[in-house]
């Protein structure tokens, strides 16, 4: 009877109709708010954060229960094509799903997640004036995380991908009116291309390979047996540009930098992102593709490398961070790291559940950052006052000198920022002032005098904290009366 | 109560240096603007004060002006919101023409006018907006990354090496390492800072390179300080406070100055660099800069907007003042032989709770006292090594108070800490952050989560009270705690306070001591929450302790010889009121016997409705909680909201805060005032004639109140540059303030949640004295003088004589005639402010005690 039961619901139909769930609602909440907001009607928010909640919540529900279901079937896993949109004789694109225990462990993960986290935006963000924009951008990312996680190939995976970096991006620059926080989201966005680029490069290759890119077809690459075998070298190109994604979208080294510029968005959003899920999308995809690896030991030892070399200076940077929220986001960044070595090594099992439990660990203390005065102040006088610092004796073992070289290095964490300001992003920024005209510059003519009728007169909104542009200054509506 | 005035400058040190003229011209223009940076204390003693506060001699207006100029901040409401609030009747035309004429005819000098900046003076400001805002990123990027870990007072795991030497050593030495300053335009830093130049020697070496000292250097110093005005004020302020500093840390602001001077130079070197190429240096910038056309400051400040503002505040006084006017000439009806004595706060928040404890508790009088009850302490808590201030932030304890356990609660507590600290050494928040123990951490939370998710999803079912002990045995008899408090020391304390608020005859069976906090978690600014009159901490523990010395048989023979009789069966009983949360914590109910007990149970069951009604009263503010709901209902979402980690206002603080009256209780009973005024007990006719009295309470409690209603006056005026903005993408900085995200500026000041129901008003002062009285004792107190004289306060007299209403104008006190106003009678405070959510004209409360308790 109970096998029968067992049977009928992980049949096609009911997994069929959970993924169509899984994949729409959150889009459609987020479709309904964007309408709403369009249509002129200002909803209030008990209304937005009802829609909002209830789409994501049914996604992650069903996405929950498409994951259990699936664990019920046979072989464990669930592929298949729900949509072909259209195919040339070789390519065709799918809309199609395919769970597995490695998806299917993330899918919880998210699924528990991220309900509890709109829920609890829906009071921390009360009375904001972009309410609405904020529950619009999770939808958005909830649809993302699902389609990336659940997604049947890598063109599906990166569509994902792409829109969990675009809502995070534009949520880093949630605080619009400040400036700085749009610089901050630039500086994210333009990391997460870098990752996109790399996986739109490892998704054409897979397909110059075997002309597919369903998952199945790609696990299968590694497989000495299987004669669709892309070779060593393939398979290490392979490795390596999937690990270039995973570095942008896990903020492995050197691409650590941008996570602390993330900050700039509300607290809720720098949880789930930095986090919970967005930082382990990258972790996930070299899970995802560990399979490949197999044959191909450079890829292999350089995924391991990358590893631990960010596992220690992210955890050494986040030591020597002042600041709760900074501390957090290396901190998180370390033990992406920690686990994109796990899975280099191939203790896949292992590193997934690491995964999930650390998702967890940093959504709780991210929630609670506002605290972390507080809770120092607690735990100051729980052991009885005095100061006490964790990992003192650790760094007592050091050598001074050592100590004083990591503490510097820590600080600046290992000049990696610096370097990528040098070597790319100023050169494009000199390019792009080559390029355009509009751009006002100092520009030397004849005895240095000034031919440049667009040098504006004030400085930006921005230095208005300087009297001397004051007067640019527009009074500040946020701060509401 | 301004820092600086806690403690003497320590700018001796620097007192050989000053020797050249060069240097003296820096230190002026470095104090001059040293006035005008953020002052705030550290976020855990954190709080309010005026962030005017050392420029209250100059007039109100001046500053503003001033203000404007000099930390680009509004002073004032935008024009067109002044000019709806014309539209809406709520400011009165004849007001503002009034004003206006007054305004104009101060006439007030520039207050620190900084001179133009003279073509060729290389100012970041002047380089056009893309490459200022660049360079000014590039350079706030940098002092950020080593400012905060230089300020920390312990959050991060790795102490900076070399702060002990002060900021400059620390980032020349920072600056010699490998990967210390990696970023290529830094690369001649540790160069360009040598090792041996001091720090004004630094800045006037930087000076000259990029201006002329009268007309360029004021404002390359001025550009340097308020690029980053919170780390630069953290700095000032710490320069003089040295209890706030990081222990052993040496901070001076010219330290600051330098370093930000030298990198600003290199910056501007990559800017010239850039655009002339690779040989270019900055003063290849100064030919280009010369021929472009250089910002004005600009006064964002004008009379009519300061009219406008002074008009604003001119219909408040009218009701306000009005209302307690009209008060006067209805009967209201007061106890003869009160049974209870309920002595709380002078705190705004708590003019609310002492009205339904008036309407609730039969029998009932209440009494307004700073919340430190008289006894500034050293408070160390059982077994505890390090010891909190607790009293007003100016006064620096002299003696202490050990609260004790029995010797199985010391056992079980050290038990406890030893499990707290092997936890929080593998798998705490902290170690959380190494790689190994990061991942110990995380497989450990595990079995917390479920508890983590419970608890965000249903806050109500996690309220748990203030974790102080209970049950202690307090030590503080000399004997016992060597720096105690000597008997007659405790019979002085319990004298003084008593006579402050004029309770010193016709005592009641109960005289109920309470104290306040606030219980709330996820707040960054929980100190800002506590009682402001103990140091930004909860008030139970002082409450405790004068109730110790006030039960003791000793004290009250002493207090007997001094003329106050306090009859064997008053007994006065500590609590607590946890202002969030709104319950009444009881302290030392052991030292009652069964009878006693019984009988404070019969009032605690009065005192639940009050806080009852009251949670109700809080809970209209609140635009998520409906405005008609059951009083039960209202005050259990109200409570929820303390354990909720989403909640962002937990209670709206000091918001609405208007005014302050220091005088009689008659004054002010059965009037409903909205939460509004600061309620100081005070009777004039038990004080002295010189009124020494009124002097003390002039003295401490308005300046206090006064600098509460300032900081959120400015707060909101502009809550992105006199407030911190938005709560929502802080984060908590070194343990001693907020940023926004990871990298800013530090943000002093007050918060959006808090400031947004606030009308900006400046304090609206009632003394009820003879008008001569409080004239002689300004005289003796010049710096509240100064406040008076400078329209800080809108300072009134009432005359105890009869003689009616004084209004300050001006220098001397003149007779105010108060309009004849209506004043609505309600019967109880609900009925007052039950529907709506905005600001409430006073009213007469006349309550008929049985319908209260039918109702509840
Ligand atoms: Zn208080």
């Amino acid at each position: 009877m109970t096998h029968f039961l067992i049977h009928s619901l992980s049949s096609h139909t009911p997994l069929h109709f959970l993924t169509l769930l899984t994949l729409l609602s959150p889009a459609a909440g987020s479709f309904v708010l964007v309408l709403l907001s369009i249509s002129g009607v200002r909803p209030p928010e008990r209304w937005v954060a009802v829609v909002s909640g209830v789409t994501v919540s049914t996604a992650a529900l069903s996405a929950v229960l498409l994951a259990a279901l699936t664990m019920l079937r046979p072989h464990h896993d669930f592929h298949e094509v729900l949509w072909t949109m259209y195919s040339v004789d070789h390519y065709h694109l799918d809309i199609s799903v395919y769970v597995d225990p490695l998806s299917a462990m993330l899918t919880f993960l998210g699924g528990c997640v991220i309900p509890v986290l709109a829920r609890y935006s829906g009071r921390y963000l009360h009375r904001d004036p972009g309410y609405l924009r904020f529950f619009v951008l999770v939808g958005v990312a909830s649809t993302g995380f699902f389609w990336f996680v659940l997604g049947g190939g890598i063109d599906m995976a990166f569509f994902g991908w792409e829109l969990l970096g675009l809502s995070s991006a534009l949520l880093v620059c949630y605080f619009w009116d400040r400036p700085e926080t749009v610089v901050a989201s630039g500086r994210v966005f333009a990391t997460y291309r870098v990752a996109d680029i790399a996986l739109l490069m490892g998704m054409v290759l897979v397909h110059h390979y075997v002309g597919d890119v369903s998952w199945p077809t790609v696990l299968s690459l590694g497989k000495e047996a299987n004669e669709l075998n892309a070779g060593a070298v393939g398979a290490t190109v392979l490795g390596l540009a999937f690990l270039i994604a995973a570095m942008g979208k896990s903020a492995l080294m050197p691409l650590t930098g941008y996570i602390l510029k993330a900050m700039e968005g509300p607290t809720p959003s720098s949880a789930l992102f930095y986090g919970t899920l967005s930082i382990h999308c990258g972790v996930y995809l070299i899970l995802r593709v560990e399979p490949l690896l197999e044959d191909a030991p450079i890829a292999r030892t350089t995924v391991v490398t990358v590893g631990v070399v960010t596992a220690i200076t992210a955890s050494l940077s986040s030591r020597v961070r002042a600041d709760g929220k900074g501390a957090l986001a290396l901190a998180s960044a370390s033990q992406a790291g920690l686990i994109v070595a796990e899975a280099g090594l191939g203790f896949t099992r292992f590193a997934m559940c690491h995964l999930l439990a650390h998702g967890v660990l940093r959504l709780a203390q991210f929630l609670r950052s506002p605290s972390w005065l507080e809770d120092a102040q607690k735990r100051r006088s729980l052991l009885g006052g005095g100061t006490y610092r964790s990992g003192r004796y650790l760094e007592a073992l050091l050598p001074q000198r050592l100590h004083d070289f990591l503490y510097a290095a820590a600080l600046s964490r290992f000049g990696a920022d610096a370097m990528l300001d040098g070597l790319v992003v100023r050169p494009l920024s000199a390019i792009a002032h080559l390029v355009s005209a509009s751009r006002p510059r100092l520009r030397p003519t004849e005895g240095g005098r000034i031919t440049d009728s667009t040098m504006p007169l004030h400085g930006t909104k921005r230095r208005a904290a300087r009297p001397s542009t004051a007067s640019a200054a527009t009074p500040q509506t946020r701060g509401g009366r | 109560m301004s820092g600086a005035s806690e403690e003497p400058t320590e700018a001796s040190s620097l007192a050989p240096e000053d020797a050249s003229p060069q240097h003296a011209i820096v230190r002026s223009w470095l104090d001059r603007f040293g006035k005008w940076l953020p002052e705030q204390r550290p976020l855990g003693i954190f709080v309010h004060q005026n962030p005017m506060g050392a420029l209250e001699s100059r007039h109100f207006h001046a500053v503003c002006e001033a203000a404007t100029r000099i930390r680009g901040a509004q002073t004032t409401l935008p024009y067109h919101r002044y000019r709806e609030l014309l539209a809406n009747r709520q400011i009165r035309p004849e007001d503002v023409a009034a004003a206006q004429r007054r305004v104009e005819a101060l006439d007030f000098a520039l207050v620190d006018p900084i001179p133009e900046a003279q073509p060729g003076t290389i100012l970041l400001s002047h380089v056009g907006p893309e490459i200022a805002t660049e360079v000014g990123e590039l350079v706030d990027a940098f002092m950020v990354r080593t400012l905060a870990p230089f300020l920390d007072l312990g959050s991060a795991l790795w102490p900076m090496p070399r702060r002990e030497d002060g900021f400059l050593a620390a980032v020349r030495w920072l600056a010699r390492r490998p990967l210390g300053v990696p970023e290529p335009w830094l690369r001649g830093l540790a160069r360009r800072l040598g090792d041996a130049a001091s720090a004004l020697e630094l800045i006037v070496d930087c000076l000259q390179r990029r201006g002329d000292p009268e007309t360029g250097w004021p404002n390359i110093l001025h550009e340097a300080l308020f690029a980053l005005p919170g780390y630069a004020g953290m700095f000032h302020r710490l320069e003089h406070v040295a209890s706030e500093r990081p222990p052993g840390v040496q901070v001076r602001l010219v330290d600051f100055v330098a370093v930000r001077l030298v990198v600003e130079e290199l910056a501007l070197d990559d800017v010239a660099r850039r655009h002339f190429g690779r040989r270019a240096r900055m003063r290849d910038l100064e030919a280009p800069l010369r021929s472009l056309p250089r910002p004005q400051p600009v006064s964002m400040w004008t009379p009519a907007l300061g009219a406008f503002q002074d008009a604003l505040e001119e219909e408040y006084i009218r009701s306000f003042i009005g209302g307690i006017v009209m008060a006067q000439q209805v009967e209201r009806a007061a106890p003869v032989r009160p049974a209870v004595q309920f002595v709380c706060c002078i705190d705004d928040r708590c003019e609310s709770i002492r009205r339904h404890v008036e309407e609730c508790v039969t029998e009932s009088v209440t009494f307004g006292s700073a919340g430190f009850f008289g006894v500034a302490l050293k408070h160390r808590a059982p077994l505890d090594v390090d010891e909190r201030f607790s009293c007003p932030a100016p006064v620096t304890p002299t003696k202490r108070v050990t609260e004790k356990l029995d010797a199985t609660g010391e056992s079980t507590l050290l038990h406890a800490r030893r499990r707290i600290r092997l936890l929080a050494a593998t798998v705490g928040d902290d170690a959380s952050r190494g790689p190994i123990r990061g991942m110990l951490a995380s497989f450990a939370n595990v079995a917390r989560a479920p508890r983590t998710l419970a608890q965000l999803l249903f806050p109500s079912l996690f309220i748990e009270a203030a974790h102080e002990f209970e049950g202690t045995r307090l030590l503080y008899d000399p004997s016992e705690e060597p720096e105690g408090y000597p008997l007659p020391e405790r019979i002085a304390l319990v004298e003084g306070n008593l006579r402050n608020i004029g309770l010193v005859s016709n005592f009641a069976r109960w005289v109920l001591i309470v104290g306040h906090g606030s219980m709330s978690v996820n707040n960054q600014f929980l100190s800002g929450y506590q009682c402001g009159a103990c140091g930004g901490r909860r008030g139970g523990i002082n409450a405790r302790v004068f109730c110790a010395f006030a039960n003791e048989e000793a004290v009250r023979e002493g207090l007997a010889q001094r003329g106050i009789e306090i009859p064997h069966e008053t007994h006065f009983m500590p609590g607590e009121h946890d202002t969030a949360l709104d319950v009444i914590r009881w302290f030392d109910e052991e030292a009652l016997g069964v009878a006693r007990r019984r009988e404070l149970d019969g009032i605690r069951a009065e005192l639940a409705i009050a806080l009852d009604r009251n949670a109700k009263e809080r809970a209209r503010r609140f635009a998520d909680v409906p405005l008609d709901e059951s009083i039960e209902r209202s005050a259990q979402r109200v409570r929820s909201r303390c354990a909720d980690f989403a909640e962002t206002r937990p209670e709206y603080n000091h918001a609405t805060n208007a005014a302050c009256v220091i005088g009689r209780r008659a004054l002010t009973r059965g009037l409903f005032l909205d939460r509004r005024p600061f309620l100081v007990s005070y009777d004039p006719t038990l004080d002295d004639p010189e009124s020494r009295t009124l002097e003390k309470l002039m003295a401490a409690p308005l300046p206090v109140c006064a600098g509460i209603s300032h900081e959120y006056f400015f707060s909101s005026m502009d809550p992105q540059r006199f407030g911190c903005g938005t709560k929502l993408p802080h984060s908590v900085v070194g343990l001693l303030g907020v940023s926004n995200g990871a990298d800013g500026d530090l943000r002093p000041g007050l918060w959006r949640q808090t400031t947004e129901i606030h009308d900006p008003i400046r304090l609206v002062t009632l003394v009820e004295a003879e008008p001569e009285a409080i004239t002689r004792v300004l005289d003796r107190l010049p710096a509240v003088k100064d406040m008076a004289l400078g329209a800080w306060i809108h300072l009134f007299a009432c005359s105890p004589s009869g003689r009616g209403f004084f209004r300050w104008v001006g220098e001397r006190f003149e007779p105010y005639e108060a309009l004849p106003h209506i004043l609505f009678e309600v019967a109880s405070s609900l009925d007052a402010c039950g529907d709506t959510r905005a600001n409430v004209a006073p009213c007469l409360v006349s309550p008929r005690p049985d319908s209260m308790k039918a109702a509840s």
